[in-house]
């Protein structure tokens, strides 16, 4: 496989105005990545995703999507990114098939194969049976369907999608998100802006962190989480005497606060590295009748809150 | 009763409208544009300047109110259907007649700041003399009670449509048929003589108000006391279809049967109107020609009644019959109710209609009564047959109605070709100046049933005048009426045999066909008979197909069936209005009036189709869609112009040989040049105006504001660079040089008029190009 990164931005602007809605923005995201990007309301998501589209031309800086540039290179960009934008676009009186044939067309996909891609893409998203139907007729979570199908139209290797499963019941979520590791299976990079971050902390194996059009973090999740918590956070219950365990605890120099809460005790350990079977070793070792041992992880969400102010522009 | 809110948030919304001032600087614009133009021309001799300049504008007032009212007001209420905003005010404690009085009131506010920003240029007039107070006060009681009929028009079309295009183009048309009983009304109350103003519509009230010294302020009070009354029913039906929002089904066909029942409602009370004012005209004494030509225009009005109350009650009563698998469609109890009702309704005009015609038949040359009784009868019969065999074929009351009338203008347009054959056939020629139709036999036996329906479904009364069946020169070649009874007779009874044979087939293969509970979707099953190929589906699918290869942008205009119908509308409406006058050919000037009016009307249907191409694309994201795709900002506006020309190419077609065949026949008489280029000065700006209602399209938010500022733009390019070249032409050579002659002066304006328009189109293409490459009129 070639090694070049998929998507690579270097100090990416834009301005609208006076203001500054993307402040030199510079991410890298590899080739089969599922790569969650992540920002409050108006933090530049969405601008960076138009650039990435050709929608937008940026301000200052660069782009480029698999080696091409998206300013000086579009028509080539324009076939191999797939762009879902937050809203549907879509004809309300036309069939999905029609809808689907139209930007087969504007892909230039030759009439002869298109009627093979339409029936390919609605049986890749489930959406077979609906091929006959008025678009105007189909629930939230059909039209969602149908846009990831007319991404995938023209078989793009690099998809770009705003918000995709916004406005979704769980179910029709859930599905989405089922369709979105398929397509990484399948060899597709994906660059997925979204609210709900529980469902990209399993999803994603990288996020980017944007506030106020800036790149505060990009890395795996378990980075963010790491350089997030003060210390790793270990939970312990015992049946024996609490004060004995807090004092067996408190001795070792790698624990820096053994503090009661809930019939528990919270340990946190000086460091990452510390490998948190220390803790029971100490126990065990002490004499305390240990019952519950259970590391503590931040979630993605308490991470966003704890690394972003909230500013919005 | 709770206006307050509705009030208060609407004024609060249209403050915020760009629409609501540039309206009116439109309005006071077009105004002063026109005093200009006229006070500086010829004045007409023995007439007061004051007078003559108070009637031209208010003429031009009338106008604009009719289209503007509408306009401001048709998005009222389908906006707030499509914004969700009507179903979350209904669920607070506003009645529905709350909203539609609120909204009422509002639009009236804002419709009246055009009014009074036309006011200083309407008192000049005034200033100069010439013009008395119950000039003044007729004048303002028209326009009151046009204005009351305008804003309810739109209204009413608002509750019923969703989109803002359609709303719009169904407002304004419905303003302008709504307004005609109060037209006729004028016309039979003062007495004026209708003919020549059905050509030029712009004269209309102008005759009205010379003739309204001979009215009094009884007949005005009854004529404001007319329009109050149908404002006050188009209100309440407004409130009584936003009641209805709840129970507002998926499919269309509720509101097509709302909209069907709405127009027939409008048609007998038009009719009630024409014969209330006839009634009082004849009270009060109006006579000679005024009187005949109202009467005339009464029957006119009449004649098509019959047929069409029968091809009405019987579709709509087919349908609502509980017969098992009569009907695709199953209304329910309270549509059959409203049926009956419908039929009562129906079976009263229908007689009461020929009574009155024939009532009204008093004097040559008007015809017979029992002419008119004769008329009226097999025009009955013919309705009842045609709506039979066509609901037995369709089985459903909308399309078996279209069909019904479909067939009438069938059997018309055959009976015409016989005829005109039969005067070829004598050595009389089409194209001369007798009446080569009326003086026809063949004409005779077939015509005078049919004759009216086609009236009715062409719209074009002036039809009529030219072939002078019902009056005028050619009555004393009409046949007796104990021959015309026999001619209907036998006619009548050959079309009921041919029905008899053909029904069985219809009615048993069609039984077996269909189920009784097939989709009840009366509009999609219209919008199939009359959208879409009946014939060569296989063919129309490639040739779409290949569209779509060649250009997708273009496939996507091409295939709404809205740009198909409005397409092939246009060129029929260009066939009827052109070849009665064709037919009849008196004058080569009043055929290239009529070409020049048609090419203005056509411009503005471009400039509308045109300003609204692109408004669902930019609303809905398509075009942020469509942008990231490999097709180029090139191709998508070469694809749209492209498709908006093909929409309009059999129009242009039609009217390209019109005028070819005009330039023949002016080849050998010696009229002036200045009709044939005013027609093409007419003609010129659908160069550039397609280009310039797509960049428009881009460029604003709402459809009506596109429109106007394409229309705008369309004349100021025309006049603009013309005035130019004429000023400068004049100061270089005087009236010597090219200007002494009358040909060269002509060639030399219509040459500057087609290079402005070139140059506009291209730089509207560049424009076009630069804006969506860049993205500019794309992004708020």
């Amino acid at each position: 496989m070639d090694t070049k990164p998929a998507v690579e931005t270097f100090n990416l602007t834009r301005l609208y105005g006076e203001m500054v809605a993307l402040n030199n923005l510079s991410l890298v995201v590899n080739q089969g990545d599922l790569f969650g990007f992540i920002g409050s309301n108006g933090a530049g998501k969405t601008t960076t995703l138009r650039i990435l589209a050709t929608f937008l031309a940026p301000s200052g800086g660069r782009a480029e999507i698999l080696g091409h540039d998206v300013v000086k290179d579009a028509d080539a960009v324009r076939h191999i990114i797939g762009y879902m934008p937050d809203f549907f676009g879509v004809y309300k009186d036309m069939e999905v098939t029609e809808y689907l044939d139209f930007f087969g067309a504007c892909y230039k996909i030759p009439s002869t194969q298109r009627e093979k891609v339409v029936n390919d893409v609605l049986e890749l998203v489930g959406l077979t049976e609906k091929k006959g139907a008025l678009i105007g007729a189909l629930s939230r979570g059909m039209q969602q369907r149908l846009g990831l199908a007319r991404v995938l139209i023209h078989d793009p290797q690099v998809l770009l999608l705003d918000e995709p499963a916004s406005g979704l019941d769980p179910r029709a979520r859930i599905e989405v998100m089922a369709i979105l590791q398929e397509l990484q299976r399948l060899g597709k990079t994906i660059i997925i802006s979204s609210h709900i971050l529980s469902e990209l902390e399993t999803l994603c194996n990288r996020v980017a962190i944007i506030e106020k059009g800036r790149l505060i973090y990009t890395g795996p999740v378990q980075g963010v989480r790491d350089q997030m918590a003060s210390g790793r956070v270990v939970w312990v219950r015992v049946s024996s005497d609490p004060e004995q365990a807090m004092q067996l605890l408190r001795a070792r120099p790698e624990v820096t606060e053994v503090l009661p809460a809930d019939g528990r005790l919270k340990v946190t350990l000086n460091s990452h590295d510390t490998d948190h079977s220390l803790v029971a070793e100490v126990l065990v070792k002490g004499g305390a009748r240990l019952t519950e041992l259970r590391e503590d992880e931040l979630g993605l969400e308490e991470v966003f809150l704890r690394v972003t102010k909230g500013e919005t522009q | 009763m709770n206006v307050q809110p509705v009030i208060a948030r609407e004024l609060i919304a249209q403050s915020r409208q760009p629409p609501t001032y540039w309206v009116r600087v439109v309005g006071a614009a077009v105004v002063m544009a026109v005093f200009a133009l006229l006070s500086s021309g010829p004045l007409r001799p023995g007439r007061e300047l004051g007078e003559f300049l108070f009637e031209a504008l208010n003429v031009v007032a009338y106008h604009l109110i009719l289209l503007c009212v509408p306009l401001l007001t048709a998005d009222s209420i389908s906006g707030e259907k499509r914004d969700g905003t009507l179903g979350l005010l209904l669920l607070t404690p506003l009645q529905a007649r709350d909203i539609v009085l609120g909204k009422a009131i509002s639009q009236a506010l804002r419709g009246s700041t055009l009014l009074i920003a036309l006011v200083p240029m309407l008192l000049l007039p005034v200033l100069l003399g010439g013009v008395g107070w119950r000039m003044a006060l007729a004048t303002v009681v028209v326009h009151a009670s046009a204005f009351g009929i305008a804003l309810t028009a739109g209204l009413v079309v608002s509750s019923l449509a969703t989109g803002p295009v359609r709303a719009a183009m169904g407002a304004v048309l419905f303003a302008v048929v709504a307004v005609m009983p109060l037209n006729f009304l004028l016309a039979t109350v003062f007495g004026v003589d209708l003919w020549p103003p059905l050509f030029l519509p712009a004269q209309w009230l102008s005759g009205m108000i010379i003739a309204q010294t001979a009215g009094s302020l009884p007949k005005l009070g009854l004529l404001f006391a007319g329009a109050l009354a149908a404002t006050g029913v188009g209100l309440w039906q407004a409130g009584r279809q936003i009641a209805l929002f709840w129970q507002e089904s998926e499919d269309s066909t509720d509101r097509l049967r709302a909209v069907v029942d709405l127009w027939i409602r409008v048609v007998a009370l038009g009719t009630l109107a024409t014969q209330g004012g006839l009634l009082v005209a004849r009270s009060g004494g109006a006579g000679g020609s005024a009187q005949d030509s109202g009467l005339l225009l009464n029957l006119l009005w009449l004649a098509p009644m019959p047929f069409l109350a029968a091809a009405v009650t019987i579709n709509r009563l087919a349908a609502a019959a509980p017969v098992s698998g009569l009907s695709a469609t199953k209304p329910t109890a309270e549509q059959r109710r409203s049926d009956w009702r419908f039929f009562w309704v129906w079976a009263v005009l229908a007689a009461l209609c020929p009574l009155l015609a024939s009532l009204e038949s008093l004097s040559p040359p008007q015809p017979s009564p029992g002419f008119m009784l004769v008329n009226a009868a097999t025009l009955a019969g013919s309705g009842v047959i045609a709506g039979v065999l066509a609901f037995a074929w369709r089985r459903r009351w909308a399309t078996g109605l279209a069909w019904s009338l479909v067939l009438s203008a069938a059997l018309t347009a055959v009976v015409l070709a016989m005829a005109g054959a039969a005067a070829i056939w004598r050595g009389e020629g089409i194209l001369k100046d007798t009446n080569a139709l009326a003086d026809s036999r063949v004409s005779q036996l077939l015509m005078s049933p049919l004759l009216g329906t086609a009236i009715f479904v062409s719209g074009a009364p002036a039809f009529l005048s030219e072939v002078h069946v019902f009056s005028g020169v050619p009555v004393e070649s009409v046949a007796p009426l104990a021959r015309m009874v026999v001619e209907n007779s036998v006619g009548l009874a050959l079309a009921t045999v041919a029905a008899a044979l053909l029904l069985p087939g219809l009615l048993g293969r069609r039984l077996r066909a269909i189920p009784a509970t097939a989709d009840r979707d009366e509009a999609r099953a219209l919008r199939r008979d009359f959208c879409e190929p009946l014939m060569g589906r296989r063919w129309f699918a490639s040739r779409q197909r290949r569209r779509l290869d060649l250009n997708p942008i273009g496939w996507l205009h091409a295939r709404q069936w809205s740009a198909r119908l409005s397409g092939w509308g246009w060129c029929l409406a260009a066939v009827i209005t052109q070849v009665p006058v064709f037919l009849n050919l008196r004058s080569v000037e009043v055929i290239l009036a009529q070409q020049a009016w048609l090419f203005a009307a056509l411009q503005a249907g471009v400039a509308f189709a045109a300003a609204g191409s692109f408004q669902w694309e930019k609303r809905s994201g398509v075009l942020e869609l469509v942008l990231v795709t490999p097709i180029s900002a090139q191709q998508l506006v070469r694809g749209r112009w492209a498709a908006l020309l093909r929409q309009f190419l059999p129009t242009l077609v039609v009217m390209g040989l019109l005028l070819v065949l005009t330039v023949r026949l002016l080849w050998h008489r010696s009229v002036s040049l200045g009709p044939l280029a005013a027609v093409l000065l007419a003609a010129m700006p659908l160069i550039s105006v397609p280009l310039a209602g797509l960049y428009c399209s881009l460029r604003f938010r709402s459809v009506l504001a596109a429109w106007l500022a394409t229309c705008g733009m369309g004349l100021a390019i025309g006049i603009g660079p013309l005035l130019v070249a004429v000023g400068i032409g004049r100061i270089l050579w005087g009236l010597s040089g090219p200007f002494a002659s009358p040909l060269m002066g002509w060639v030399l304006v219509t040459a500057t008029a087609c290079v402005s328009h070139l140059a506009a189109a291209r730089v509207f293409w560049r424009k076009l190009v630069a804006g969506l490459g860049g993205r500019r009129l794309v992004l708020p």
